[in-house]
């Protein structure tokens, strides 16, 4: 899962960032609201965090262009708690808020019930046949027996679960699962697939050569 | 009801008014006319009784016999309730002579006029020391005089209610704009500033009046939404480092860190305490400046030596971002905070260093004007552009927010600097060209 994360205080910026990478998340970091919305524009995260006061172009201005092209799932961070402004957020277009400060387990999860929300799979436990996801507490089940998955391996997994039913190309590989800070030259997203095939049964993800790779 | 005594009193002090003119009026009025019947009686009365002591025919010094007319007998021969009569004493108070034998009419101690009963009586000396009186009664002008009395009292009372109607009517249609002012006023609250009293339709002295409270309650409202702005912006402040120490270390608590990652992740939380402490205390001094709380100690002392002492301290700060500072201070001697103007002075300057190009300068000049001490501080750095400058003064307005917060700025310096400068009775301008500099000014008075 790709997150975009705009949020002019460097500190903040940073430690949301490393959370967000340790729960398994890529990210791309923007320190106001232009490049914020440059990045938005230019591709498909899964969910944006979005601080409302930003430099050169604030929160709302960010949300109201972004909406124009995009229906990204957006988290406002906020911090202030007048009433006025949640109900603003929302209907400027926001899925969700988070008033400073903040637990950032909180954040997190929501930031996934969102995600989840957005594919149209609210219930955060996915099932493939004997193969049981939980993308809340990120682990995977094979005949009820815990499987270990490395944490790429995993976003793979979840990207191809939660697109169930439709072709994932590689493309949209890279840009879910890596982050800006991720080497993406090697080629490693066949390494994945054939450990997730050892891990979880060959049959569970097929492969469309040349297009992509999809679980039905 | 306040107004309904104020209208009440208006009423009262109209009707008292009223009621004075009106019986002095309607009393003149009885009186003269009175007056002028009883005149017309009196001629009539003097002119019979003189005709009567022409009548009268003196026999010696002491007698007299009378000797009356026709028409005198004819006009004494009346009968009637104010029918007229005569009476003729001599000189030893004996009645010579009277018209109407039934009356009883006392001896007059001396000639003149008066009233008796219901009527009147006149009185003079006729010849051989006799005494002659004509008497009538005044029967039709008492009756005359009774409905004049009632036509005044009717009349006048008709005119009393019917005007002090109208008066009551006039002062409920003049107080009512104060009774809308009150409602207005009883409608406008803490959470509902924003009603106004409507002075459309209001009279000249009303609608002053109106516009006045309408304009207090402008200001009023204007004092409110800053502090609401400024609890909000001071909020705000405060949450942002709040959200970085508790993501922080609720980050850096998941799991067993490095000692590099232990350091840098309390260097991030000492970074965001050190902010709050900074807004802390600086809300602080404006609360306590706010409520009066915040006294100055002020001294004697030559103001050079301590701005020196000020710029002295921030050398390193100037070193560590290449900034030249220099300084052209002349001696001045003014009363002032030591401790509050060394801060406004660090203020300034350290704004001037932080705010600054690499290789910039600062100029600190101190010198005297008019008798006043003239402290600038000016610098080659960013600039403010002109539709911010009204604004820097402001708690927590930034300029370059993102920069001000990396400089580890309160946003309430300069608020502070100006409520020092103010506090000592001086003035603080600023006057700023985008990338050429900004240069700040204050004007201290000497005492």
């Amino acid at each position: 899962m790709k997150i975009l994360l705009v949020e002019d205080e460097e500190d903040l910026l940073q430690v949301i960032g490393t959370a967000l990478r340790e729960s398994g998340f890529s990210v791309d970091l923007a320190a106001d609201g232009e490049t914020g919305l440059a990045k938005g524009e230019s591709e498909d995260y899964d969910a944006i965090v979005l601080d409302i006061m930003l430099p050169r172009l604030d929160g709302w201005a960010v949300l109201s262009e972004l909406r124009k092209t995009k229906t990204t799932p957006v988290l406002l961070l906020t911090a202030r708690d007048a009433v006025t402004d949640r109900v603003e957020g929302l209907n400027r277009g926001a899925d969700d808020y988070l008033t400073k400060p903040f637990d950032l387990d909180e954040l997190i999860a929501r930031l996934r019930a969102l995600i989840r929300r957005s594919v149209g799979s609210p219930s955060p436990i996915v099932t493939l046949g004997t193969v049981e996801i939980d993308t809340a507490a990120r682990t995977v089940t094979k005949d009820g027996q815990p499987v270990e998955l490395s944490a790429k391996e995993y976003a793979l997994l979840e990207l191809l679960a939660l697109h169930r039913g439709r072709l994932v190309t590689r493309t949209m590989i890279y840009e879910h699962i890596y982050g800006e800070e991720d080497d993406t030259l090697s080629n490693v997203v066949d390494v994945y697939v054939s450990n997730l095939r050892r891990k979880l049964g060959g049959e569970l993800i097929e492969t469309r050569r040349g297009q992509g790779y999809i679980i039905r | 009801m306040p107004f309904g005594s104020l209208r009440l009193k208006l009423l009262i002090w109209y009707a008292a008014a009223l009621l004075a003119v009106t019986a002095a009026f309607g009393s003149l009025l009885y009186l003269d006319f009175r007056r002028s019947l009883y005149d017309e009686v009196d001629g009539r009365l003097s002119r019979q009784a003189t005709a009567l002591a022409g009548s009268i025919q003196p026999e010696s010094e002491r007698s007299f016999y009378v000797e009356l007319a026709a028409e005198q007998v004819a006009y004494f021969d009346q009968d009637g309730e104010s029918a007229p009569y005569y009476a003729i004493w001599d000189r030893a108070g004996q009645l010579v002579d009277q018209s109407h034998p039934a009356l009883a009419i006392p001896v007059p101690a001396a000639p003149g006029a008066w009233q008796r009963g219901d009527g009147r009586e006149h009185a003079l000396q006729g010849p051989a020391g006799s005494l002659v009186l004509v008497g009538q009664g005044t029967h039709e002008e008492s009756r005359r005089l009774a409905r004049l009395l009632a036509i005044i009292l009717v009349v006048g009372s008709a005119v009393l209610v019917l005007t002090l109607a109208a008066g009551w009517f006039l002062t409920g249609r003049a107080l009512a704009p104060i009774k809308r002012i009150s409602e207005a006023a009883a409608t406008v609250s803490a959470s509902n500033l924003a009603a106004r009293i409507d002075v459309a339709e209001m009279e000249t002295e009303l609608g002053e009046l109106a516009t006045t409270i309408n304009s207090t309650f402008d200001r009023l409202q204007g004092a409110f939404d800053q502090q609401t702005q400024f609890t909000a912006d001071a909020s705000h402040e405060l949450r942002t480092p709040l959200s970085i120490v508790l993501a922080q270390a609720d980050l850096t608590l998941k799991r067993v860190r490095s000692v590099p990652e232990y350091r840098d992740a309390l260097e991030t939380i000492r970074r965001s305490a050190r902010r709050m402490k900074s807004v802390v205390e600086g809300l602080l001094v404006l609360a306590r400046a706010d409520t009066g709380a915040l006294a100055l100690v002020k001294e004697e002392m030559d103001l050079a030596p301590a701005v020196d002492d000020a710029c002295r301290l921030l050398t390193p700060l100037a070193a560590e971002r290449g900034v030249q500072l220099e300084m052209r201070l002349e001696p001045f001697s003014a009363w002032v905070d030591r401790e509050r103007f060394a801060e406004l002075v660090a203020n300034l300057v350290g704004n001037a260093i932080r705010y600054n190009r690499e290789g910039g300068r600062v100029e600190v000049r101190l010198r005297r004007q008019n008798g006043e001490a003239l402290l600038e501080v000016a610098d080659t750095g960013i600039g403010i552009p002109e539709d911010e400058l009204p604004h820097i003064f402001e708690r927590f307005y930034r300029v370059d927010k993102a920069r001000s917060r990396a400089l580890g700025g309160s946003g309430l310096g300069l608020a502070i600097t100006k409520w020092v400068v103010e506090a000592h009775g001086g003035k603080i301008t600023v006057a700023s060209k985008v990338g050429a500099g900004t240069t700040f000014v204050v004007v201290l008075p000497r005492g």
